[in-house]
């Protein structure tokens, strides 16, 4: 069961004794919890979003931003019921020279290159459509009564992380200091 | 996410004690470091090539050179000594581009060898480069067989008016980092540690090994 912005906004100004909202508006804090949130669920890739991307006769190349615009990260591509392998794109031009506009009957392989741009190899000689699987952007929690999207089990995380944000905002360093461990951050 | 969105983000985890020109500054600095080092932000793009030019100057965008090509065939990255090597007058020899290579001074204008023999086919769009947005967006430029011959391909990291949107929350305290450890009124050595910490946290948390070049 999701918890909503306002339960979360109100153990998290209690954590950092400012219940009333006097250091910080219950905005900001939600705000906070919203960018925590994003943040955890990419880490453990939990919440899950799929759609059909049109493939374009012959294009290979698309723009992640533009095409996919609330994907963090592109899990997977699914050419109907079949799984594309992942393939590292520094190696199709180790295994193929040409890759760059070669065309075939069937998507082999999908690539990444750097964040932004992702490759479906090879290009197909008509339109077509692939399924991409992507860890979601997870929506901004723009009202008191908007849901966490996230497992229950990792809103621990999200509080502890929103917790140290505030606490450094606040410049009470030394307590923000314990929770910003590399992997400490992790415990709730 | 618009660089003044993420202005205002560290100017609130701030608590308004930031100074926006500078943050500015280091905004536009970060995005350079991090193409250089470690490309986020990628894009292609296309340049026509012409007969005998061996040397060209990619679009402003481009910060770092990932991969090139000469119509469909993938380009050898290599140094200058390596095709001095190749042949004692490698810079008058023409041919079908093969290899290429970045000028370590600018670090983005290229040449390629051999150098092309033949006018590339004007390019779809008929400006002679066409931009980013152009060939990754626009429906008749598909980034396939329709190109034009004698085409330049690049896959760069680019510079751009914005990070990608998960980006932001991390680069904000990185900004702040920075902003925090330089010489002001405001200087303080501790906020900025800890924001460092915040900063490296986050984007962990947001990185992906796959895309890696």
């Amino acid at each position: 069961m999701a918890f909503t912005a306002q339960e979360l906004t109100d153990d998290l100004l209690r954590r950092v004794r400012d219940a009333g909202g006097g250091m910080h508006s219950r905005t900001f804090a939600r705000s906070i919890l919203s960018k925590v949130q994003q943040s955890v669920n990419a880490k453990y890739r939990n919440v899950i979003a799929s759609t059909p991307l049109t493939v374009e006769k012959t294009r290979q190349i698309y723009s992640i931003s533009a095409s996919l615009p609330s994907a963090v990260f592109v899990d997977a591509i699914r050419d109907g019921e079949r799984d594309v392998p992942f393939a590292n794109w520094r190696e199709l031009s180790q295994s193929d020279q040409a890759w760059f506009r070669r065309q075939g009957d069937r998507i082999e392989v999908f690539s990444l290159v750097g964040r932004d741009l992702l490759v479906l190899h090879p290009g197909l000689p008509v339109a077509g459509s692939v399924t991409v699987l992507f860890t979601k952007f997870t929506s901004v929690l723009s009202a008191e009564s908007s849901p966490t999207e996230v497992d229950d089990d990792l809103v621990p995380e999200i509080m502890k992380l929103s917790e140290a944000v505030l606490l450094v905002v606040g410049r009470r360093l030394e307590q923000a200091k314990a929770m910003i461990q590399p992997e400490g951050a992790a415990v709730a | 996410m618009p660089k003044a969105d993420v202005l205002s983000l560290a100017n609130d985890l701030s608590l308004a004690q930031v100074d926006q020109t500078i943050l500015g500054d280091l905004y536009d600095d970060f995005m350079l470091e991090l193409g250089r080092v470690e490309p986020w932000l990628t894009s292609v793009a296309m340049i026509q090539s012409l007969n005998g030019q061996a040397t060209y100057t990619p679009q402003p965008e481009v910060i770092r050179i990932l991969s090139a090509f000469y119509d469909e065939l993938h380009l050898s990255n290599v140094g200058e000594r390596e095709l001095e090597e190749t042949a004692e007058l490698w810079r008058d020899v023409d041919g079908h581009p093969i290899a290429f290579t970045v000028d370590a001074e600018t670090g983005k204008v290229f040449r390629v060898y051999p150098k092309p023999d033949v006018d590339g086919a004007a390019l779809v769009g008929g400006f002679g480069q066409v931009t980013y947005a152009e060939a990754i967006y626009g429906g008749s430029v598909p980034l396939g067989s329709a190109f034009s011959s004698g085409t330049i391909s690049l896959l760069y990291s680019s510079k751009r008016l914005s990070f990608l949107p998960y980006m932001e929350f991390p680069i904000a305290f990185l900004l702040l980092q920075r902003e925090f450890m330089l010489e002001s009124a405001h200087r303080d050595e501790g906020f900025a540690s800890a924001c460092g910490a915040l900063g490296t946290l986050f984007m962990e948390m947001i990185r992906d090994g796959r895309g890696v070049v």
